[in-house]
């Protein structure tokens, strides 16, 4: 009892995905500046780390305005549930050796699954807000996450295939280098889904300042705020982690075996999805859809076939 | 083929870590750029200025209001409503003052800072600040003139009468011997 | 040359056959004439359509209120062959009888220049096919501003009054906007607004069905400060803060052109050493603005880091403006009569610094964003102008040589120094977006020469002791001008500006300033481009066409 209320709380819950967003949000304005040649947050704290702080608890202390003509359920439960939903999968990744919330042999189908909730949560608040943009935000976001997922899906099912089980942990454990070789496409397509999901750069779709304001998030304010914007840090923390633990190995080193690999190797996939973003333009709705129905998944069914046939050479009986 | 492309460029775009960025000085302390002509707040010079208001015709947006002074001649002084100011430099382009102008922005303070509240805002001026002592000094100046002046007009009123007198005698004189003698046409 | 005498002539025969009160010749590409009846005005129109002078570049009323005359001026260009008509005609002055015949079918870039003469004068054109009020707040419906007997102190007093009309008019309109939409269509109207992170002061009213556009019908006038009646009340030195303010980023080449107009009624000729410095002054204001705007447009697709690295080249240019003027941007350098603060040599240094700086770094951004494929992708085939629109409608700057119309004042008409500074038209073919991010591109490159050409010409200068700097850069305008009007073009950061001023006798004051916009015409075109695209493409294509909200609105 006591220790299912630590992990909720503390690790890997609540207080975790706090300290993860408030360092992630330092970490990515730090790392953009340097890109862009100026130098970021400098003044508050060493080199800057307490500005997020700052910036998070400002946040909390705004008010939150609940504007006319709003569907009040949808309105006002959407954020703390989205918050939820995005902090469950924590639960299911191998943080360290030994160490694994719920060791299920379900583990990746629960890890899929919960990650491709969460938009459609996020569409439900833009159809609430009483706005023409949120609206539109909230159509982007759906149309953009039924197209990547599958690609997703199909790219995350990879290391299923080869090692023959669902069970995060056995993955984990028969990952070598030389499966990483032969995971290799399937690491790409995995990473270039990753971008249509998070809603990232060239995918930044919904959120496309320029063009409808703020998407679905254009009438929160204040606390609300805050917690949609947890959530898409907690978002971005299972889907790193997803990538680590089914690619890179998860908690495995070069010397020694503990979390802090696993840390390093999230940041590393944090810092190519900045450069990445640094440098390339917004593509539109009518070209994303194109690239990925017309490219993406026919290439992942390829991958899939290529998988089976390594699978078949090298990792007889399996 | 394209993702080859975009990946060519990100990586273009990553060789910005080799460079150090050019934001170094902290400029709530020291600028970063301060040359002798950068158009700073007003500094007003009060003993030279000649109160010609020409600063006060020019301003585009009328930000300069005169102060009056209690003298009678050069009685003005120029203040700058730093609210509206928008720092074009005319004014110091047209003060005829020599050799200094007697405003001045050029060179001027770039930190001009006000306080965040209503009242703080309405008072956003450059005051002339005038001490007492050059009151009284122009004040006794002027005094002195005015009474050296009356003495020269009294002076000059003194010798005028002085000479009407003397005329004035001489016709007196002429008067009284054609006065009628009374005496005569009296009783014999 | 022969050829423009002969064509030159060729306006004159068919002025000929109208009843003008005179035809003259007007520097050395204008003809000058004033129509006697205005009824003529139609048939001319076509005649000159016919000959080739395609493009209206702007309709321009003075107010002449002790002769009881609405002046009309009517700016014809050709830009194919250079010739220009500057025709005049008498209008009555009261509201009923102010009115004259409409070219907008004849010429499409007349539509919205009419309409701002209507709303600001008065002036009522007859089959108008949308005479609207522009620009000025609906507080102002049913007046005049700029007339010369209209009453602003009365106008201003019911502040109160005034600001809800503004409102009660916004709340119908968006009654409207419900009511006339089918209501179980996806039809709506989406106010891109004034408060959009990407539109900048101007309200877009889109009209689309889901996320395709059906049509777009631009607001403007939210930064509407009256310029034009405001250098009325400033003598002709303080006139040139209002001017500058155009757009403050290129601010001089915008003061240079009111400088000319002024210089030419006073009859007084500037030194070759303030030409050569209006020459510097301008290309750098030009680069500080075309850094700017290629940001912009990235910025537009979502990426922010060209805009950053443009900003680090760019503050070393404003170093350089900072150190000669004592202001990094709205600099108040040109006034009548030269430049306004003599040169101490001193300051090429920092020029030279902003040069290197340009060299070393021009080469990444070439590689990194010119040749982007992702931009490419979005940018090649849209927004595509052909160069009959051009004509017709009276694009210029930018957008015109992207198309492939050679047109570039600093060749056709020079002014300042240009005539001795070594230049050529640079064009692209295509039309499209992307050729408009790409000229942005090459005109930095050419502002750099001319900068190159121009400072080794006054250090040349100084050094044999032709050139003074500290004395010569002024000459004496004297304070009243006598009676007149000029006309005069600059090759603005954006496009043509064309600046008409008109001087009463013993005048202290400009009587009447007319500021031709290139915004403006470029705006039109916004609906013409965006008719069956998507909402993605409104920030692409409005961000191309370079438009700044400060000389739309003016």
């Amino acid at each position: 009892m006591i220790q299912t209320i630590t992990q909720a709380v503390i690790f890997p819950g609540l207080l975790y995905v706090l300290v993860w967003a408030v360092a992630l949000f330092w970490f990515f304005r730090k790392f953009m500046a340097v890109l862009h040649k100026r130098v970021g947050p400098k003044f508050n704290g060493i080199a800057g780390s307490y500005q997020t702080l700052f910036d998070f608890s400002k946040l909390l202390t705004k008010e939150s305005i609940t504007p006319d003509g709003v569907n009040p359920y949808l309105f006002s439960t959407m954020p703390p549930l989205a918050l939820i939903v995005a902090m469950l999968p924590a639960a299911f990744i191998p943080w360290s050796e030994g160490f694994v919330v719920i060791d299920t042999e379900y583990g990746l189908l629960a890890l899929v699954v919960l990650i491709g909730i969460e938009p459609f949560l996020l569409f439900l608040t833009g159809f609430g807000s009483n706005n023409k943009y949120s609206f539109l935000g909230g159509v982007r976001i759906l149309t953009q996450s039924i197209s990547m997922e599958t690609s997703f899906f199909l790219a995350a099912l990879s290391p299923a295939l080869l090692f023959g089980t669902l069970n995060l942990t056995t993955i984990v454990e028969s990952s070598t280098w030389f499966s990483f070789l032969i995971l290799f496409p399937a690491f790409v397509l995995y990473f270039i889904a990753l971008l249509g999901l998070l809603e990232q750069p060239p995918f930044n779709i919904p959120d496309a300042e320029q063009e409808i304001v703020y998407g679905f998030l254009t009438e929160y304010s204040g606390t609300n705020y805050f917690l949609l914007k947890l959530s898409q840090f907690a978002e971005f923390m299972a889907v790193f982690a997803g990538t680590v633990t089914l690619y890179l190995g998860a908690y495995k080193g070069l010397l020694f075996n503990s979390y802090f690999c696993f840390f390093i190797k999230m940041v590393l996939v944090a810092m190519i999805m900045m450069t990445i973003r640094a440098s390339t333009p917004r593509v539109t709705l009518a070209q994303m859809l194109k690239f990925s129905w017309k490219y993406m998944v026919p290439i992942t069914l390829l991958n899939l076939a290529w998988i089976l046939l390594a699978k078949s050479m090298f990792f007889m009986g399996v | 083929m394209l993702v080859i492309d975009i990946l060519k460029k990100t990586l273009r775009v990553a060789k910005a870590f080799m460079i150090k960025s050019p934001a170094v000085k902290d400029v709530r302390y020291e600028a970063m750029h301060h040359p002798s002509r950068y158009r700073g707040e007003h500094r007003v010079d009060y003993e030279t200025c000649i109160g010609c208001d020409a600063c006060n015709k020019i301003c585009p947006t009328h930000a300069i209001v005169m102060k009056q002074l209690p003298f009678k001649k050069q009685n003005i002084v120029p203040e700058v409503n730093l609210s509206v100011c928008i720092f074009c430099g005319l004014c110091e382009d047209v003060c005829p003052t020599k050799p200094e102008k007697s405003i001045i922005l050029s060179g001027g303070r770039y930190d001009m800072l006000s306080g965040g509240w209503h009242e703080d805002q309405n008072n956003f001026w450059v005051n002339v600040d005038i001490p007492q002592s050059y009151i009284d000094s122009r004040l006794e100046e002027e005094e002195a003139t005015r009474v050296k002046k009356e003495l020269i007009a009294k002076k000059k009123a003194a010798e005028a009468e002085a000479k009407k007198k003397e005329e004035a005698g001489e016709n007196l004189k002429e008067v009284q011997t054609g006065l009628p003698d009374f005496n005569k046409g009296v009783l014999e | 040359m022969a050829r423009d005498g002969v064509l030159m002539q060729s306006i004159k025969d068919i002025l000929k056959n109208f009843d003008c009160e005179y035809v003259q010749d007007y520097k050395k590409i204008w003809i000058k004439a004033k129509l006697n009846s205005k009824d003529d005005l139609l048939r001319l129109s076509k005649e000159l359509k016919k000959n080739g002078l395609r493009s209206l570049s702007t309709v321009s009323p003075t107010d002449f209120l002790e002769e009881n005359i609405m002046e009309m001026n009517y700016f014809f260009e050709d830009l194919a062959t250079k010739r220009n008509l500057w025709l005049k005609l008498d209008l009555a002055r009261e509201i009923s009888e102010c009115k004259v015949e409409s070219l907008t079918p004849l010429f499409p870039s007349a539509n919205w220049h009419e309409r701002e003469a209507y709303s600001m004068f008065g002036v009522n054109f007859l089959n108008h096919p949308d005479l609207r009020d522009i620009i000025k707040s609906e507080d102002y419906s049913n007046k005049a501003p700029f007339r010369k007997d209209f009453d602003w102190d009365a106008h201003e007093k019911n502040t109160l009054l005034n600001v809800q009309t503004i409102v009660d008019s916004f709340k119908k309109e968006q009654e409207n906007n419900e009511i006339n939409l089918d209501s179980d269509s996806s039809e709506t109207i989406l106010n891109w607004g004034p408060t959009h992170p990407a539109s900048g002061p101007i309200r877009l009213r889109v009209h689309c069905d889901g996320e395709d556009i059906i049509s777009i019908d631009p607001d403007i006038g939210y930064v509407w400060r009256a310029l034009e009646h405001l250098v009325t009340k400033k003598d002709f030195v303080g006139a040139i803060v209002a001017v500058e303010r155009l757009c403050f980023m290129d601010n001089i080449n915008s003061m240079t052109g009111y400088a000319m107009a002024v210089e030419e009624i006073a009859d007084v000729k500037i030194t070759p050493f303030a030409s050569w410095m209006r020459v510097l002054l301008g290309e750098v204001a030009r680069i500080s603005s075309h850094f700017m705007g290629m940001g912009m447009f990235f910025m537009n697709m979502g990426l922010h880091t060209l805009a950053m690295w443009n900003m680090d080249t760019r503050e070393f240019f404003l170093d350089f403006l900072e150190s000669y003027s004592g202001a990094r941007i709205a600099t108040a350098s040109v006034e009548p009569g030269g430049v306004r603060y003599g040169l101490d040599m001193e300051m090429f240094v920092e020029l030279q610094k902003a040069l290197d700086k340009f060299d070393d770094s021009i080469d990444e951004v070439d590689a990194i964003f010119v040749k982007n494929p992702t931009m490419k992708l979005r940018a090649l085939d849209v927004g595509v102008l052909s160069e009959q629109e051009i004509h017709e409608f009276g694009l210029s700057g930018i957008v015109a040589r992207a198309s492939g119309v050679k047109t570039d004042i600093r060749i056709d008409e020079p002014y300042a120094a240009y005539g001795e500074v070594d230049l050529e038209y640079i064009t692209q073919k295509g039309g499209s977006a992307k050729d408009r991010f790409e000229m942005l591109f090459r005109e930095l490159k050419q502002s750099v020469k001319i900068i190159k050409q121009a400072k080794a010409k006054i250090q040349e200068g100084v050094a044999s002791g032709e050139m003074n700097p500290t004395k010569d850069h002024m000459v004496k305008v004297p304070k009243k001008l006598p009676k007149g009007e000029a006309i005069s073009r600059v090759e603005w950061a954006r496009g043509e500006v064309l600046m008409h001023l008109v001087t009463e006798e013993k005048a202290k004051t400009p009587y009447r300033l007319k500021l031709r916009a290139p915004s403006f015409n470029h705006t039109m075109m916004v609906n013409h481009l965006l008719k069956g695209k998507t909402l993605s493409d409104i920030p692409l294509i409005f961000g191309s066409l370079y438009i700044c909200q400060g000389d739309l609105d003016r």
